[in-house]
């Protein structure tokens, strides 16, 4: 997940799905408590009303026949009959477990008939509950006899109510009386889904509003973005724009890094001119020396090999020092636009090749690149150009051709050509095409250090005129 | 010719300086770059030799300056800079040509013989006018093929009038081209070198290459054969 956007919107929307999640749950506890209260409240009415019709003698509870239409009247305001409901109340001892009344039966003593285990998992619903004398208690439970097929189902749940009382010295009971929890989870049931309802169209109109207002918290990043891409592109070369605070801190420092390595980069190459200058001057006024004792007959023949040694002492300090300037490709180095270097290199070549009647064509668009330092492609091609138009008879060509990362760069003349034997080897520094023309042999090999440095290739070829063609693959 | 050297390094200044004299030309000197611009602003130059390292003004704002005031001598730079970027820099800011640092006295000369030759449009060391041939390598005119022995001043006047062929060259600038800054200048001595030169060029008076305008100046007027 790389884009800032993405990350933002999964984020809220995980933040969002967790709240709205924990909120429900609480919520639904609440709501569920409430419920679970009332149901409390209803069963203990109920409850205080059916201990009114009972008669307690000697240990067994009894309720008069004339009052069963005022029962019935009780047990049908109360849900008894309900098969929604399905609520039902017995009376049973507390320590002995005995049932001694159950509103199946409401006019029958239960205690001493003896039901068969299956009409209690049938019928006769108990629950492990139990109350002590003037404790009433609300639980919801599963019933304690209950048909092992029926175990898992979750509607088997019922609300069970629990009041505990004495007669002494007959003993302790409690009247419980259940109810299905239907109505209950119905009730819960609703309210979840009202709820994941609510929160489900809260969550997309609050992700909306993310969305719109990440585009408008992301807007400075990918202008920031866009600046950089520009910086490394070569189409600029600070970050200018005003940008939020939060980002100043990083625009100062791309800003101040670009400039100490432009400025490191001047400074070194001024370094070097100056160096170039003091040791090329002596060099120099030797060599004129040289000249002038070399018009005079008497000169000493030691003259020739002082000369030899200084041509030798110029190579190696023009090599060491033009190498010395080339950016090796760990820099920072943008793509820069090779049209333009071209065109200042072939106006200048015009001029100093002015009494030599050929053309100089640049095949190049202007929206070609090559990820070099702007010096060193001037350097590049500057030596490769200058050669061709030196060994041109009427055509120097530069073509160029992509080639996946690279870019091929052609530079064609109608010349000589290479020699046949090895041509490779004037790639190396010290080895010259033409022993008579000057600082060739250096600059081929000032090339392949700049091409090498950038992560290029050079080759010596043949050109389609049958002369030289020097084949630069350069990284874009 | 007149040719104007400015160069800090005293050596190369006066092996520079002695070679050009030696092959004829008018040779004027400048050790930095102020005095240098003083020379190459003033003075009538014929081509100018810069180095691009000197004190107080940089060999580029010298030659931007010449080009800006309009003046378009051919200007041949100096350097030790053997980067392109100094090369192109130069060559961009209005310089005709460049020659590296260490060189040879002869491909200096052959540089500045080019230039001068690209100023008059001539394309080669040899410039013909008619039956006039004139080498500017070897300094010998030939007439008809046959070579006509000259002094050294007739020489650099007949070689200033055929560079400019067609045009009209005062005896002031003829006199400036011939002289040194602190030689003694007189004006009739051009009128001398201009009868001379008649009378060896034009023995019976039919070819008529020299024409007199008064008040002006003087005209080679044989027809260039080898123009670039």
């Amino acid at each position: 997940m790389n884009s800032l956007r993405a990350r933002q919107l999964v984020s809220s929307f995980a933040i969002i799905m967790g709240s709205i999640f924990i909120l429900g749950l609480i919520l639904s506890m609440f709501i569920s408590n409430r419920e679970l209260e009332n149901e409390h409240t209803k069963l203990k009415d109920i409850g205080f009303d059916l201990l009114g019709y009972f008669s307690f003698e000697k240990g067994n509870f009894t309720i008069d026949t004339e009052l069963e239409e005022q029962l019935n009247k009780l047990f049908t305001d109360a849900g008894f009959s309900d098969s929604v409901e399905n609520t039902a109340a017995y009376i049973q001892d507390t320590n002995t477990k005995i049932i001694h009344w159950h509103s199946l039966d409401p006019f029958v003593n239960l205690k001493n008939i003896s039901y068969t285990k299956k009409d209690m998992e049938r019928t006769l619903y108990t629950y492990p509950i139990s109350a002590e004398p003037g404790e009433d208690i609300i639980k919801r439970l599963k019933p304690v006899n209950l048909d092992p097929d029926l175990e898992n189902d979750r509607n088997i749940q019922h609300i069970v109510y629990s009041y505990g009382f004495q007669h002494s010295p007959y003993g302790r009971y409690q009247l419980v009386i259940a109810k299905s929890a239907n109505t209950l989870f119905s009730g819960e049931r609703d309210m979840v889904t009202h709820l994941i309802l609510l929160f489900s169209a809260s969550a997309l109109l609050v992700l909306l509003a993310q969305l719109a207002t990440s585009y408008w918290v992301i807007a400075p990043i990918k202008d920031f973005e866009e600046e950089i891409k520009r910086l490394e592109s070569g189409d600029q070369e600070s970050i200018v724009n005003p940008y939020p605070d939060e980002l100043n801190p990083i625009k100062g420092t791309i800003n101040a890094l670009v400039q100490y390595e432009v400025g490191q980069k001047r400074r070194y190459r001024d370094a070097l001119d100056d160096l170039a200058h003091s040791l090329k001057t002596p060099l120099s006024a030797i060599q004129g020396y040289i000249d002038q004792e070399g018009n005079n007959p008497d000169r000493s023949p030691s003259i020739e090999g002082v000369s030899s040694q200084l041509e030798r002492m110029n190579d190696i300090i023009s090599y060491q020092l033009r190498r010395a300037v080339v950016t090796n490709h760990h820099a920072m180095i943008t793509p820069h636009p090779l049209r333009p270097v071209l065109i200042r290199l072939r106006d200048s070549l015009l001029k100093v090749y002015h009494t030599k009647n050929f053309t100089l064509d640049i095949k190049v668009e202007s929206d070609v690149k090559v990820r070099m330092d702007n010096d060193d492609i001037l350097e590049l091609f500057g030596n490769l150009l200058n050669n061709a138009c030196r060994f041109c008879e009427k055509l120097v060509e530069v073509n160029v051709q992509p080639d996946g990362n690279f870019l091929i760069v052609n530079i064609d003349d109608d010349g000589m050509g290479f020699p046949d034997n090895n041509p490779s080897k004037l790639l190396k520094r010290g080895i010259r095409a033409d022993s008579q023309t000057e600082g060739q042999g250096i600059g081929l090999a000032v090339c392949t250090e700049i091409v090498e440095a950038a992560g290029g290739t050079i080759e010596l070829l043949v050109s389609p005129q049958v002369g030289a063609r020097v084949r630069v693959r350069l990284p874009v | 010719m007149r040719i104007l050297i400015i160069e800090d390094d005293s050596d190369i200044r006066e092996q520079v300086k002695e070679e050009l004299k030696k092959t004829g030309f008018v040779v004027d000197t400048a050790a930095d770059g102020k005095m240098g611009l003083h020379y190459a602003l003033d003075y009538p130059i014929d081509v100018a030799i810069i180095d691009l390292g000197l004190p107080e003004i940089d060999g580029i704002d010298i030659i931007k300056n010449v080009r800006a005031k309009g003046l378009d001598y051919p200007i041949l730079i100096l350097t030790a800079r053997s980067r392109w970027q100094s090369k192109v820099e130069g060559l961009e800011a209005g310089a005709d040509d460049y020659v590296e640092k260490p060189f040879h006295a002869e491909e200096l000369l052959a540089r500045v013989r080019a230039l001068l030759r690209r100023t008059g449009r001539w394309a080669a060391s040899e410039m013909t006018c008619g039956p006039v041939r004139l080498n500017t390598s070897e300094q010998r005119v030939f007439l008809h093929d046959e070579e006509i022995i000259l002094t050294a001043y007739e020489y650099k006047v007949i070689e200033h009038l055929m560079l400019h062929a067609g045009k009209v060259i005062s005896k002031s600038e003829l006199t400036e081209k011939m002289y040194d800054d602190d030689s003694d200048r007189d004006s009739n001595v051009i009128e001398v070198f201009i009868r001379r030169l008649r009378i060896k060029l034009d023995p019976n008076n039919s070819l008529k290459p020299i024409e007199t305008l008064r008040g002006r100046g003087y005209r080679f007027t044989l027809p260039r054969i080898n123009t670039a």
